[in-house]
């Protein structure tokens, strides 16, 4: 009897009334960051202005009583920044959660296997190569599909060195994880250092490289978006229906694969996925550090580390998380995203360690 | 489970081992022979102590009976098939594994632990079925874990995460349960109680189960099959009266006679 009463509620994961409650939760605060970073700038419109032309716009009777460039700033310049960053963020955040459980590594991120590394040396050869060889400045203006060289390099730098790592990760026979991680690792530093390489001898391009590697959400625009939105969005779907398998990869590879999992796919189709969402993400906005790793911790401390919640309430927190920081970044003027997300996330996210550790400590 | 095996000498094998040989490779090169030709078979309802040393080889006879590693030599067969022609799921669906040193992830509550058991059934995507709520719960009272529930698994003691983790594997509803020391951790009434346990569910549900255990006065309480595995071989396989002897304990275990006497409860059998 005791036990019907104790766990027929507790059995089949959250309750519906929970995950209902959870996600909805996410997803207000993010259109709340959304609808804040909208209105909130340096020039003149405000946020009761921001919302006066959205409801003009979806053809609302609202009166105009904001300046006729008001518009334009809105809708061609903060809007399609805003959207990249919560893109960004919800890629990052959910890439994150798929690596650091692919990898069982707390201190991994979806950087990690040589991501980031990869699309920084696409970025920055796009950038200097102008530079470097004169005769490619002709062709430095050209953009593809409205699409700039660097994004398209760091897009295909990225998914080619995870692909490099994981050819070599899989000499030698079977690849295990901690194989997969040190050559992420080996392979990242050497790629890092043909950037270096690249960098001291970039000359007057100096400035939008460095700019670049710090992660910046200024340069996007409505035909990246386009391209990355799809991206982002079809690979984080396709990791959340695989929640499943994330969970069961927590208990080890032989208990995993005891539960039916079968490993090597099952492995190689969720490094394929968030490495697709990771790339996507870092082609539209360089290298934003911290959203990545620590989102899936601060949501796993909120509400659990069950992937059928913690994946999708990633998403929407990393999104919601990179919105507000990018509005810090662009009202303090000139600082990069990346900056602002560790000055003000890691503090934050030091003393919720805290707290969770002082939590579990008294009885 | 809809089927219900009922117990019976002329059941056909659920698993059957026949000259498995295996052996670890390094650099490519073979390096050291684990099982050198043992056969094998388990029929449903049957209760089987695998008993060895440490480096005997139970281990890697519980990863290549359930295909986890290829039997270099010999055939592994499940349900009459080549256990590597079964998916890992129906594999899963079949036999569940109790690993000698399974991860615990933190964080997660006993009964979402439990929970994970069912995958290898889940037909939804999202969410689990009343049958899986059923399941789990008979696993928790089976596994004597109810009055865990609600607890993290990463705070509880070694005992109470060794039954929560057979309440995982039982949750899977396999027909053939492979328990590597399940009785680790555990005080003395919770080895007691698991190996009634898995008396039980052998007679009522025709559930198969082997065990890797290493108390011999224990494992002759539960009165199963016994199979002597050393170095790589069986050296003895039948009921426990007859496999327990102290003279054989002795021998393949390296201890004297009185000691292996003394392990195995005091009573010589028939010796």
């Amino acid at each position: 009897m005791r036990a019907s009463v104790a766990t027929r509620s507790l059995v089949g994961g959250p309750s519906l009334g929970r995950a209902t409650l959870v996600i909805g939760g996410a997803l207000v605060v993010l259109l709340a960051s959304v609808v804040v970073a909208v209105g909130l700038g340096s020039v003149e419109v405000g946020l009761p202005e921001a919302i006066g032309i959205i409801g003009h716009r979806l053809g609302l009777p609202v009166t105009e009583t904001w300046a006729s460039t008001a518009p334009t700033i809105l809708f061609e310049v903060r809007l399609p920044r805003v959207l990249a960053g919560a893109l960004v963020g919800a890629g990052l955040g959910g890439a994150g959660v798929v690596f650091q459980a692919l990898l069982r590594n707390p201190m991994a991120d979806p950087y990690v296997i040589g991501t980031a590394a990869g699309a920084s040396l696409g970025a920055v050869l796009a950038i200097t190569a102008p530079v470097l060889v004169p005769a490619l400045a002709l062709g430095a203006g050209t953009a593809w599909l409205g699409i700039g060289l660097a994004q398209v390099l760091a897009f295909a730098g990225g998914l080619g060195a995870v692909a490099l790592v994981l050819v070599i990760a899989r000499q030698g026979g079977r690849s295990n994880m901690v194989t997969l991680l040190l050559t992420g690792y080996a392979v990242s530093s050497l790629v890092a250092a043909v950037v270096a390489l690249l960098l001291v001898s970039s000359g007057r391009a100096l400035a939008s490289v460095v700019g670049w590697l710090l992660g910046s959400l200024g340069g996007a625009g409505y035909p990246e978006l386009a391209v990355a939105a799809p991206l982002v969005f079809g690979g984080s779907a396709l990791l959340l229906f695989r929640w499943r398998t994330l969970n069961l990869l927590l208990l080890g590879d032989e208990a995993a694969a005891g539960l039916g999992v079968d490993l090597v796919p099952a492995r190689r189709g969720l490094v394929l996925l968030a490495t697709l969402v990771t790339s996507a993400a870092v082609a539209l906005a360089g290298t934003i550090g911290f959203v990545g790793l620590v989102v899936p911790h601060l949501v796993r401390l909120a509400i659990g580390p069950d992937h059928r919640l913690l994946l999708p309430v990633s998403c929407l927190g990393g999104a919601a998380l990179l919105v507000l920081a990018d509005m810090v970044a662009r009202l303090v003027g000139g600082v990069p995203v990346g900056v602002v997300t560790a000055l003000i996330g890691a503090p934050f996210f030091l003393w919720l360690l805290h707290r969770a550790a002082g939590a579990t400590t008294t009885p | 489970m809809s089927h219900l095996h009922q117990p019976s000498p002329h059941s056909s094998p659920l698993l059957e081992l026949k000259e498995v040989g295996f052996g670890y490779h390094r650099r490519g090169r073979p390096d050291r022979e684990v099982l050198r030709g043992v056969s094998l078979s388990v029929t449903p309802g049957e209760l089987v102590a695998l008993l060895g040393p440490n480096g005997s080889g139970k281990t890697t006879l519980f990863r290549v009976a359930v295909g986890l590693l290829p039997a270099a030599r010999g055939s592994v067969r499940l349900d009459g098939r080549p256990v590597m022609d079964w998916t890992r799921r129906e594999v899963a669906q079949r036999i569940a594994i109790l690993p000698q040193l399974p991860t615990v992830p933190d964080g997660f509550r006993v009964e979402e632990l439990v929970e994970m058991g069912r995958a290898p059934h889940a037909r939804s995507r999202f969410g689990a079925s009343a049958e899986d709520a059923e399941a789990v719960e008979r696993a928790l009272i089976d596994a004597d874990a109810v009055d865990l529930v609600g607890r993290r698994v990463d705070e509880l003691s070694g005992g109470e995460r060794q039954r929560v983790l057979v309440a995982m594997t039982l949750a899977q509803e396999p027909r053939l349960l492979l328990l590597d020391e399940p009785t680790q951790h555990l005080d003395l009434a919770h080895q007691v109680a698991l190996l009634a346990t898995l008396d039980r569910l052998r007679r009522t549900r025709g559930l198969a189960v082997v065990a890797v255990l290493h108390d011999p006065a224990l494992t002759a309480l539960a009165d199963p099959r016994v199979v002597l595995l050393n170095a790589g071989r069986v050296v003895a396989d039948g009921p426990a009266a007859e496999v327990l002897r102290p003279a054989l304990l002795a021998r393949v275990f390296d201890i004297s006679v009185p000691t292996a006497l003394t392990l195995s409860g005091g009573s010589p059998r028939g010796t």
